[in-house]
């Protein structure tokens, strides 16, 4: 017993020793301990624990995924994609879960900067910045008219914000030009639906990757760009054809059943060929032709000289892959095509975009389940900028040169009629030419990196030195914009003011403030109402009061338009629906195509759940012309087509090589300023600029792996490392859009139609940029 | 157009109104919804099917099982594991890499989500010196007690799998969500994975390591799963084999060069060759009168050092005030052993010196326990003993670096450097002392022995260094490789991103262990060629063991495209 006891002694006297070594709960173990969220979450950190939890939209890309935002004290401290959101299902791209981390950045802008008389950018206060700007702008204004004021807008900022700065710009400036970064990623999809639909209406629900037995994907690199949307073709049931058109073995084209790999921009003559191949075998849906169209007997005169043969020249396809193409088209039940900046960023991109609608509509693939042609957008909030930012349409996707339309805009917003301009400004590239023409004198630059992502950018930052005043709103001073700027206001980022997106399939979401913007930043929203104070049209705008205030106003501006969405009664609603699809008129809820489920298990029909889904009268996933009626006066949507033109600037002896740009990582948005200051989402992308060169060209030009290399351009010349892969053709190299100086190299070629440049393709050389020994 | 101006200030109002109202945060009571108390996660309906129903049974384990055909490389696994674990700004416990290759045909490319691979038998476990790392009987899960970890964990063959925080000073890793397992929930990049890639399966932890045995189908690109036995389950229907290269494959960058760790590994093998040389000397060839002069210098020096080479090691430890843990881990870790086998030495010579210095010291330890060994004899069998001691030190050091199953620092490639270091810097540092002491006291110099000594030590060196140079310039034969194995990425770095290093490592040698010594041989003066062969002799080991680091291609797990 003696013994026992003793043994049991010396036992536990070891445990101690042990524990003392090998602590199992000491305070580096506490940092790990998970404790349940409530909320609906499941285990959370226990330091993150969080006291009240809340839904909105993400900021990064037109996606639209709902962010489960984890509160302390109404502060955001941690996130998760929320489970029951229509868009994400629980789902986020690392940009979704890193969207609080930039806010904490260093380099927020925390008071206006104004340049000094040492050509320094020194803080200055919002009583100063306003009165800087509002002098500057007017006397400029004064001395070389109303052509010498244009602004730059953005796709990132709520629809509200991008309200009230293009009435404010138009009516209340009198500022006549103003575009914005949305140019440069979906002013083709608008420009196509318009004219082949007679709405900008992209026609589909993300249910539709679920529900197509075909999906073709044009230019769409859907796994990086748009992961939460390859999420949807993965819970597809139907084992569809996935076809991916794209210069590039891309991570979609890996994961497709077909790729074809055409030559660059010869995307028109594939869709015209295909076009072709497929009345040539009566592979048409003749009544569908006949009742929702015109201009398709045009049109099939038009396409017989797009033979096989010839199409296979122009895209370096075999004839047996183009019949392998259009004998796929053909046997989908659901066939749906899906495009973005691959076709949106081309010099003939209008009409390749339409060539895309002409498939659609001749094989009656739009308006059922599982098809459309649709565009998946870019910029979180690109479509609300597409309907409300005042530029390229009038207020709520009205024509600025109709005289009726801009009456009724004048009787919503109480204001003289005579205020609103009865043309078009001038698109992004105009005011450019503009500036360089001496004709714009001060620019204003809202929420975008215009230094890094427009097109030939060295061009553009020489041609903006002729500015007489540069003022740049962002939410950091540190952009390349920014450094240029003359004066900088401090915004407010997502996630620290309130306002609503449209996502790509039409849906509005909330954006919600929970995080205070640094110093003083104010929200854009904010910003333009001192301004409109300032400048003395505070009376103009008195009922602009609040975004919330904004959003009914938006929606009597929608009324009677195919992006009515007066039946949305407020924020609440938006919330509570978990996004609301436009279009949704007052009093004519759309019927429900299928019953108003949610798309959860029985087990999260909780109480107060329950009642949540009964309350909603409209299905919650719903695509349009299901009734095959167009937004034309005959209801009817047009074929439209054009010779496509060769590359505008072909590759040559000196410049032997077609440059590509495109998304590199998931982790990266546009010109980095956000994602670049999450530590996570640095270490998911090469940190450096790199140029994609296939092994064949590698090897003629003796240029080893990870070699430096000088790719130039006739416009410019990078330094970037060569990573040598076959997934880029011989005779192309493909450099990721993020770096700052890839555009550099492009070259400033526009469509005619939409203005939007042509990133996808320009001439350039590629030489090693120095000689290793072995 | 209103042209009227504000006055300054007039609408400072306005702006104090905007600048509180914006700080205000959204009362979001307005929209929440209701969450019943102890209510299953919203995620779960998403991950069911991802996660076994069952726990893992006696002799089981969890394991990932990733399906590389769905990943698509969007690394939301990575953030989701970042944010639901509450990690460091910049810590993150999974990879997404990528493999690229195919034909020009049929190019491949092939994203790689990895994490820790609860391997069956880990590398990390065993050779971790304080025991930090436990692995769980029932689930699996490697997880780690609050211990300190050293910043190279031996044996990290993966070395994408675990994780050193510099703000805590430990390692940290991936315990696969144990405490969300215990409950039913599944971790956190299981909950994340937008395309279902990663799940849960159980495996049999005996059969997984038989599997592996001998085989690397484990995944291309990746080390040989036969060491520790991953459990992490790559499934494709592709054919990977041979035909990819992980993106980072061609990196030329250097590795991290541990500056306490080189200065250790020189340091400690100076000092034992040192004290080995000074014993053999003494042992076999000249006379006790002359070395009895030598002898207690040449041990004070070698003590020294020796401490010096152990206290400059801790500084490589995230926490160095908890080193003294270090030798637990004893039964399975060579950094264990390297460090108890070294405090031995260090002891033996540090009696051997006080010793040497002390007769008295000596006299007392001639009664027992060495039952009246005369003093000098005692002094022989300490020195045999002390210098035994370090010569088996040595060889743990080169252990650790052999465990790691690098192709650089494997067993042909380590032993000969770590012990031809030993060989060149003692006999270096005798010299030196040698001929430091011939100026304090010129009486020695008379002595003919000692001239014996200092050339058969200069003829010694020329031979041992002409013979490890040329050693080390095989190295250079794997630039002729093909393209893709480790050791002609290590050549390619030593002729390239290390080409100053490798240069001036040649130039201090072929000075310093050859050109020095013949000069001295000739008859040149002494103490200062002395002084010249131990600075360019030591600088050259160093740089040799900077190398060693810089040089090194580990054997990782694939990583993406590197620029």
């Amino acid at each position: 017993m003696r013994k026992a006891m003793a043994r049991l002694r010396v036992n536990s006297l070891a445990r101690k020793a042990e524990s003392l070594i090998r602590q199992w709960n000491g305070k580096f173990t506490q940092d790990l301990v998970l404790q349940p969220g409530d909320f609906g979450l499941g285990r959370v950190p226990a330091r993150l624990r969080p006291d009240d939890a809340t839904d909105m939209v993400c900021g990064f890309c037109s996606t639209g995924c709902s962010l489960q935002i984890h509160l302390k004290e109404g502060q955001a401290i941690n996130l998760s994609p929320t489970a029951d959101y229509p868009v994400n299902l629980g789902m986020a791209c690392p940009k979704g879960w890193e969207a609080l981390t930039p806010l904490r950045a260093p380099d927020r802008a925390k008071t206006p900067y104004l340049r000094d008389a040492n050509g320094r950018l020194k803080p200055v206060d919002w009583d100063t910045a306003l009165q800087v700007f509002t002098l500057r702008l007017k006397a400029i204004q004064n001395e070389y008219g109303e052509d010498a004021i244009a602004w730059l807008g953005t796709g990132q900022v709520c629809t509200e914000e991008l309200a009230l700065l293009g009435a404010l710009a138009k009516f209340g400036l009198g500022i006549v030009h103003g575009d914005g970064n949305t140019r440069q990623c979906m002013a083709t999809a608008a420009t196509a639906y318009k004219e082949s639909l007679g709405f900008d209406a992209p026609p589909y629900t993300y249910k539709d990757f679920e529900e197509s037995d075909t999906l073709v994907l044009i230019g769409s690199n859907l796994c990086i760009a748009h992961p939460i949307m390859w999420q949807r073709v993965c819970r597809n049931k139907h084992h569809p054809e996935i076809i991916v058109v794209d210069p590039r073995k891309t991570e979609t084209a890996m994961a497709a059943t077909q790729h074809y790999a055409i030559k660059p921009k010869s995307d028109l003559a594939l869709f015209y060929g295909l076009a072709n191949l497929l009345i040539a075998r009566g592979w048409i849906d003749r009544e569908y032709i006949a009742r929702h169209t015109t201009g398709f007997k045009e049109f099939a005169d038009f396409v017989p000289r797009f033979t096989a043969d010839a199409v296979s020249t122009a895209t370096g396809l075999s004839v047996a892959q183009l019949w392998r193409f259009a004998e796929t088209l053909h046997r989908g039940k659901r066939v749906s095509f899906w495009w973005t900046m691959g076709v949106n960023q081309g010099h003939e991109a209008t009409r390749t975009a339409q060539a895309i609608i002409n498939l659609a509509l001749m094989t009656g693939n739009i308006g059922r389940p599982g098809t459309g042609a649709n565009s998946i957008t870019g910029q979180c909030n690109a479509m609300g900028s597409r309907l409300f930012s005042n530029t390229t349409n009038l207020l709520g996707g009205h024509d600025f040169s109709n005289a009726q339309r801009r009456a009724k805009i004048a009787e919503v917003l109480r204001i003289d009629a005579e205020r609103v301009p009865n043309r078009n400004g001038w698109a992004y590239d105009e005011i450019v030419e503009g500036i360089s023409k001496d004709k714009v004198k001060a620019l204003w630059v809202v929420a975008t990196n215009s230094s890094h992502s427009w097109i030939n950018q060295g061009a553009f930052n020489e041609i903006t030195q002729k500015l007489d005043f540069l003022v740049v709103q962002d939410m950091y001073h540190t952009t390349e914009t920014a450094q240029r700027a003359d004066l900088i206001l401090p915004a407010a980022a997502w996630g620290e003011k309130t306002g609503t997106f449209i996502n790509s399939e039409r849906r509005i979401g909330l954006v919600k403030k929970v995080s205070r913007p640094p110093g003083q930043a104010l929200s854009d929203f904010n910003i333009f109402k001192l301004i409109a104070q300032y400048w003395g049209s505070g009376e103009m705008f008195k009922g602009w009061s609040s975004p919330e205030a904004v959003f009914q106003i938006l929606k009597e501006l929608s009324r009677g338009q195919p992006c009515d969405f007066t039946g949305i009664r407020d924020y609440q609603m938006i919330d509570h629906a978990r996004g609301v699809q436009w279009p949704l008129p007052e009093g004519r809820m759309p019927a429900a195509a299928e019953p108003a489920t949610r798309l959860s298990s029985p087990k999260s029909a909780l109480p107060g759940q329950g009642a949540d889904k009964e309350a909603l009268p409209f299905a919650e996933e719903r695509r349009l012309f299901e009734d095959g009626v167009f937004h034309y006066a005959d209801g009817k949507a047009r074929f439209l087509f054009e010779a496509p033109r060769g590359l505008p600037e072909a590759p040559d002896s000196e410049y032997p090589f077609t440059l590509l740009t495109g998304r590199g990582t998931s982790s990266q948005w546009h010109t980095q300023t956000r994602t670049g200051k999450s530590g996570v989402l640095r270490k998911l992308y090469p940190e450096k600029i790199y140029v994609e060169i296939n092994p064949l060209d590698a090897g003629r030009l003796r240029i080893g792996a990870n070699e430096t290399v000088q790719v130039a351009s006739r416009r410019g010349q990078v330094t970037a490392t060569a990573f040598i892969t076959s997934t880029v053709q011989a005779g192309q190299v493909f450099i990721p859009m993020h770096y700052a100086t890839a555009n550099q190299l492009t070259f400033p070629s526009f469509d005619p139609y939409s203005r939007q440049p042509g990133y996808k393709a320009c001439a350039v050389s590629v030489k090693p940029a120095r000689r290793r020994r072995w | 157009m209103s042209a009227r101006i504000p006055e300054p200030g007039v609408h400072r109002a306005l702006i104090d109104d905007l600048l509180y109202e914006q700080q205000l945060l959204t009362p979001v009571a307005r929209f929440s919804r209701k969450h019943e108390q102890n209510e299953l996660p919203a995620q779960a309906k998403y991950y069911r099917d991802l996660v076994p129903l069952s726990s893992p049974r006696h002799g089981e384990q969890y394991a990932f099982a990733v399906d590389l055909d769905a990943c698509t490389g969007c690394k939301a696994c990575v953030t989701a594991c970042h944010n639901l674990n509450g990690l460091d700004d910049e810590e993150t416990w999974r990879d997404v890499g990528a493999l690229f290759g195919g034909t020009l045909l049929e190019p491949i490319q092939q994203s790689v989500t990895t994490a820790c691979h609860h391997c069956a038998d880990p590398a990390c476990l065993n050779g971790c010196p304080v025991k930090a790392y436990d692995k769980d009987p029932v689930t699996c899960d490697i997880s780690m007690t609050s211990a300190s970890a050293a910043n190279i964990v031996s044996g990290n063959v993966h070395t994408t799998c675990t994780k050193y925080s510099k703000k805590r000073g430990i390692v940290r890793k991936c315990d696969m969500c144990s405490s969300r397992l215990a409950v039913g929930e599944a971790p956190a990049c299981v909950q994340a994975c937008p395309n279902e890639a990663i799940r849960i399966t159980i495996v049999d932890k005996q059969q997984f390591a038989r599997d592996w045995e001998g085989k690397v189908g484990f995944l291309p690109g990746a080390p040989d799963p036969d060491y520790t036995g991953p459990t992490t389950q790559y499934r494709t229907s592709k054919n990977l084999a041979g035909k990819v290269l992980p993106g980072d494959f061609f990196k030329s960058k250097p590795e991290h060069w541990h500056p306490p760790l080189i200065l250790m590994l020189v340091l400690t093998q100076l000092s034992v060759g040192t004290l080995g040389t000074d014993t053999i000397l003494r042992l076999l060839l000249f006379p006790a009168e002359l070395m009895r002069t030598l002898t207690p210098f040449h041990s004070l020096v070698a003590l020294l050092l020796g401490f010096l080479a152990l206290g400059l090691s801790t500084l490589h430890l995230g926490r160095p005030l908890y080193a003294w843990r270090a030798v637990v881990g004893w039964r399975t870790s060579w950094l264990s052993r390297e460090i108890i086998v070294f405090g031995l030495f260090v002891t033996l010579a540090l009696i051997h010196t006080a010793s040497s210095w002390l007769p008295g010291i000596s006299r007392l330890m001639s009664r027992a326990p060495f039952g009246g060994l005369p003093s000098p004899a005692l002094e022989n069998v300490l020195g045999i003993g002390a210098t035994l001691t370090g010569l088996a030190g040595v060889y743990c050091s080169t252990m650790i670096y052999r465990d790691t199953r690098r192709m650089f620092w494997r067993t042909r490639m380590t032993t000969p450097k770590f012990f031809g270091t030993t060989l060149l810097l003692g006999p270096a540092t005798i010299l030196f002392t040698m001929t430091a002491q011939s100026v304090l006291v010129p009486d020695i110099l008379a002595q003919l022995a000692f001239h014996h000594v200092t050339s058969l030590l200069c003829q010694f060196l020329v031979v041992a260094m002409t013979a490890k140079l040329l050693w080390e310039l095989a190295v250079f034969g794997h630039l002729s490789d093909g393209m893709g194995t480790n050791m002609r990425r290590t050549a390619l770095l030593m002729s390239g991103e290390l080409k100053s290093a490798t240069i001036a490592r040649f130039v201090c040698g072929a000075l310093g262990g050859i050109v020095l010594p013949v000069l001295a041989l000739s008859g040149s003066s002494l103490p200062a060629i002395g002084a010249g062969i131990l600075t360019l002799s030591l600088l050259r080991e160093l740089l040799e063991r900077y190398l060693f680091f810089a040089a090194v291609v580990p054997s990782k797990m694939p990583g993406g495209i590197a620029s």
